[in-house]
């Protein structure tokens, strides 16, 4: 059938809605299993449905990219549609998303297992499938606004999962709030687009800014590119937006996994796909994207190397890849950059889930300090954890090397072809080869190797930061409360009750099948679904599916190749040396004064967060402050005066019509009750009375005619 | 004769008469009253009834007194019926009653016969009334029969 | 002295009567001597009517009001207690306004006789028997009137006899 499910496309993004909808209401009625049920099988449909739209676009049954409209705001000649545009890169990143998405439904059946909001869980991360479809598939920037807002949204609920402790509560606002920046540029840039002309459409955007003739001037083209590329540095945690992410894990794992690793981090690298032909028409744009993410990719990786928090680690380097994509876009290898956002989300979707399992077997556990030796404890676990971290760190024949190689191929040809500072990018990418090696080695060597030292007595600083948690949860309940309900002892899972740090010896175990299943489905996609665009086998073919024409083919360059290999073959050398091996060497070297203060300022998180808290927020809150002190004294000052104002008159007129207005109506009644004194008497009740005044009468006629 | 007086101090022109045209045609009133046998002098008498009845009716206090006062008013009108009746009467000429060829019309002498018999049957319904309440309230004074005052 | 001059004595002595009977019924203390000068009063009219060519009607007002309405009034002027206790004020208050207005009443009346002018008859009363004229008009002419008559003192004594009844138990 020639595009039938091209035709049909928007159900993909309705199925996971009418799960949404349907747990939502109806989620204290059904149990758990059914809210899961509902929930994974739709996501199964959504991954048969991109599967067979993907085919489609093989076999070519649909030639081009597709579109479909459906009017929804038509206000005099702007008209706002519902429409799907559907070219390669979409179709592919739809695939991968159903994917990721489907496998995580999957493993948070086994995850999010006993705890009490099982079925919101669900319903939440049945949303988030949709507005992710939604951004996937639409082709108008306001619809594209309006499902982007709503991944948001999700995010900000899904961090906030655990709701109770207070360092979700912080982390839940800050990743808002930050991206919540981001987007306001994203904004401005589509208010300036549409103000002056330019197509609100993807699919017409690369015919208005294409090659040719230019319609608006650089600078404007330049500043749209800029305000939109905003949005993406909100959205995909990139510097100086980059602070949400790492405390965005405080969500559960499979929300880390699917936000805030494959998904809506992506989706700001998505978003420069699809404005690409706004991106590459300027020059300045192009650098300021490409500058960014090498930047934050290298900051990123420094810092991941001294986390000691599994997921935390996975944050940063997750921060790091997209900072490698946007790189990849930046010197406009748009292939390599789309290549490496679908390797990325299937391997760091596989680490994340590995990383859960993990922290499942360890009993919610998420520091490394404490893991040790689950090798031979959890076997399926890490072999796909290794795979993954391979695919990662670039290692032939993994995917995760072709697409980095293409990547570090298209900066090294950018850099030829234009020289000078842009070499800037060619080394910053390479080094962060390196340290991705080095980082994923030291967290593969402290969590699976050697002996679980879960049981052991916890070290030091592992008990610092343990009790610097505590309390600060205690003294958030207290001044919610007026006193401490017991901290974070109370907060973990039910299962959890038994949990005695140290006391009692458990040893990990293999997690059950839903989280196994998905592992190994991910694991396979993550570490070869990249052969497709490996050289030599499928690059020419894969270049020309998705490029449609952007970008440059670049050739095959072994020299890149080599370079890259070597840096990811030296980092996981020297992380063997430093935590494999733990010779004494580094082992002292790590005690020297410089060394320390480095391991400080890293740890710190190079203390922006500091710095934005500091300056930034202590500002705003007390700029908060001080219009609230004016609205309070200024403004409602006006508003009671005027309040009172009316009271006032309300008591003249209350004054008025007592004393006037009634009075005249009393004046009336008196008037008759005088009237009646005087006229009452009459009626004497006595007949002689009657007479008298009849013979008045009689005799006041007869003169009055008698005169007149 | 002084009739004539004052028919012709009647018939002078001119509405309204001077102060001494009124005192004179006072006079003449007066002097008809000793000169003359006419209706002025009986309508006279028989206003002086009316207005003396009315003055009773009005100032005594016992309820039989006032109702002997409306006697006098009654017999006052009487009076004026049959004096009517003497000097302008209809001429009736072959009446069947009579062999006289013209007799007076006694039409007021009906009237005034009429009268009397409606006052005695008032007198005496009236003094029924008076007793009946005199029983109650064991007083003929009519001030203690105001229930109908306001 | 001339027919005209005793008709004049006569009817002075007639309005003696009459004037000065009305004056004591209205101004005599005792009821009972205000009743008798009604009497007098009602003799004097009598003489009036005798005057006017009306015997008949002379002889029924003496019969009648004199004979009957007189007798009923100073009956019930006996049946009543306080007639022999002479009450110390017997005039209301309302002496001097019904004065006035009486005395207006009079003086317009007297008024309007003064200055009309009396156009009657000069010929002869065409006298005839006067019982027989009554007779005949009340017979003839005015029957209806006259039996209506009738049946209002029929009713009038039925109402005064039951109004003046005693509360019988049986009522």
């Amino acid at each position: 059938m020639t595009g039938w499910m091209h035709n049909w496309a928007w159900l993909i993004p309705s199925l996971p809605l009418i799960s949404f909808i349907v747990i939502i209401f109806f989620g204290y009625k059904i149990k758990d299993r059914a809210s899961h049920l509902l929930a994974t099988w739709m996501m199964m449909f959504t991954i048969a449905g991109a599967a067979l739209m993907l085919l489609e676009k093989f076999t070519g049954a649909v030639t081009g990219p597709f579109i479909q409209a459906v009017p929804w705001v038509s206000v005099g000649d702007l008209i706002i549609p519902f429409t799907t545009f559907i070219d390669n890169p979409a179709a592919i990143t739809l695939l991968m998303v159903s994917i990721t998405a489907g496998m995580i439904h999957l493993f948070s059946q086994g995850y999010m297992k006993g705890d009490v909001r099982y079925s919101r869980f669900f319903a939440l991360i049945s949303l988030f499938s949709f507005s992710m479809f939604g951004v996937v598939l639409t082709d108008h920037f306001i619809s594209f606004l309006i499902f982007w807002e709503i991944m948001g949204f999700c995010s900000y609920a899904l961090i906030g999962f655990y709701i109770e402790k207070r360092s979700a509560q912080l982390a839940m606002k800050k990743a808002f709030i930050v991206t919540r920046i981001g987007d306001v540029g994203m904004i401005l840039g589509i208010i300036l687009m549409y103000y002056v002309g330019a197509p609100l459409r993807f699919s017409e955007m690369a015919a208005y800014f294409g090659h040719g003739e230019p319609h608006l001037s650089q600078i404007v083209v330049t500043a749209i590119g800029l305000l939109l590329f905003c949005g993406a540095v909100g959205k995909s945690a990139q510097f100086p937006l980059h602070v949400w992410l790492p405390d965005a894990m405080e969500g559960p794992t499979p929300v880390s996994a699917l936000i805030h690793a494959a998904t809506m981090v992506s989706a700001g690298v998505y978003l420069v796909v699809r404005i690409f032909p706004i991106v590459q028409a300027s020059v300045v744009t192009l650098t300021v994207v490409a500058a960014i993410g090498a930047f934050t990719a290298l900051i990123t990786a420094l810092v991941g190397l001294v986390m000691n928090d599994i997921k935390k680690v996975l944050a940063y380097s997750t921060m790091s890849q997209l900072g490698y994509m946007f790189l990849a876009l930046g010197v406009a290898g748009y292939t390599a950059g789309v290549f490496h956002l679908i390797n990325h989300a299937f391997f760091k979707a596989c680490l994340f889930l590995g990383s859960g399992s993990v922290i499942l077997g360890c009993h919610h556990q998420q520091d490394m300090r404490r893991m040790g030796g689950l090798a031979k404890l959890m076997p399926i676990t890490f072999v796909t954890f290794l795979i993954a971290s391979l695919s990662l760190m670039g290692i032939p024949p993994f995917s995760g090397f072709w697409s980095k190689d293409e990547i570090l191929g298209s900066a090294f040809a950018w850099a030829t072809e234009y020289g000078g500072a842009y070499w800037l990018l060619f080394i910053a990418g390479e080094l962060v080869a390196f340290l991705t090696a080095a980082y994923m080695t030291r967290l593969l060597i402290l969590t699976f190797s050697g002996k679980y030292r879960g049981n052991d007595e916890p070290s030091e600083d592992f008990i610092e930061d343990e009790a610097k948690l505590q309390v600060e949860q205690e003294n958030w309940e207290i001044k919610k409360y007026d006193r401490s309900l017991g901290g974070l002892k109370t907060l973990y899972h039910e299962d959890e009750e038994h949990e005695d740090h140290g006391a009692h010896e458990h040893k990990p175990q293999e997690s059950p099948w839903v989280v196994t299943a998905a592992l190994i489905v991910l694991a396979l996609f993550g570490g070869f679904f990249g052969l497709v665009g490996a050289v030599p086998i499928g690059i020419t073919w894969w270049q020309g599916f998705i490029a449609f024409g952007h970008g440059h083919h670049a050739e095959v360059n072994w020299l890149v190749m080599g370079i890259s290999t070597a840096m990811a073959l030296g980092g996981v050398f020297v992380a063997y040396l430093i935590w494999g091996a733990k010779f004494a060497v580094f082992s002292r070297l790590y005690r020297t004064r410089p060394v320390r203060s480095l391991q400080n300022v890293l740890a710190n998180r190079y203390y922006i967060d500091h710095f934005y808290d500091g300056v930034i927020i202590r500002n705003f809150t007390r700029l908060s402050k001080a219009l609230w002190a004016f609205d309070i004294w200024v403004v409602d000052l006006i508003v009671n005066a005027f309040g009172a104002g009316t009271k006032m008159f309300s008591y003249a007129y209350a004054w008025f019509d007592l004393w006037v207005v009634d009075g005249l109506v009393n004046l009336a009644g008196y008037m008759w009750l005088g009237a009646k004194r005087c006229i009452r008497p009459l009626q004497s009740g006595y007949l002689q009375h009657y007479m008298l005044v009849l013979i008045i009468a009689a005799v006041l006629f007869w003169v009055v005619r008698y005169i007149f | 004769m002084t009739e004539h007086i004052m028919m012709a101090l009647l018939l002078q022109e001119g509405a309204s008469l001077t102060f001494g045209q009124t005192m004179s045609l006072l006079g003449a009133f007066v002097a008809t009253f000793f000169t003359e046998f006419g209706p002025r002098q009986f309508f006279t008498i028989g206003a002086l009834l009316f207005c003396i009845g009315w003055y009773g009716v009005l100032v005594r206090r016992n309820a039989i007194a006032v109702l002997m006062a409306t006697e006098l008013m009654l017999n006052g009108v009487n009076i004026l019926f049959v004096a009517f009746n003497r000097w302008w009467g209809l001429k009736i000429t072959r009446a069947a009653f009579t062999s006289a060829e013209q007799v007076l019309s006694p039409v007021g002498q009906i009237f005034a016969i009429f009268i009397i018999i409606v006052a005695a049957a008032e007198a005496a319904v009236g003094l029924a009334i008076i007793i009946a309440i005199y029983r109650q309230i064991r007083s003929a004074k009519i001030e203690d029969v105001s229930g109908m005052k306001w | 002295m001339s027919a005209d001059t005793i008709i004049i004595i006569y009817w002075w002595l007639f309005t003696a009567a009459v004037v000065l009977g009305a004056v004591g019924t209205v101004s005599l203390r005792s009821l009972y001597h205000a009743a008798l000068s009604l009497v007098v009063c009602l003799g004097g009219v009598a003489g009036y009517y005798v005057l006017l060519n009306a015997e008949f009607l002379a002889a029924a007002q003496i019969i009648i009001y004199i004979g009957a309405i007189m007798v009923l009034v100073i009956s019930a002027i006996l049946v009543s207690e306080n007639v022999m206790g002479r009450q110390i004020v017997m005039v209301n208050r309302l002496v001097w306004p019904a004065l006035v207005a009486s005395g207006a009443l009079f003086c317009i009346m007297v008024y309007a006789n003064m200055r009309t002018v009396y156009a009657f008859n000069p010929e002869g009363p065409w006298l005839d028997s006067n019982v027989r004229q009554i007779g005949w008009s009340l017979m003839a002419t005015y029957t209806l009137p006259f039996e209506v008559a009738s049946l209002l003192l029929f009713m009038a004594m039925m109402g005064a006899i039951i109004i003046s009844r005693r509360d019988k138990p049986g009522d």
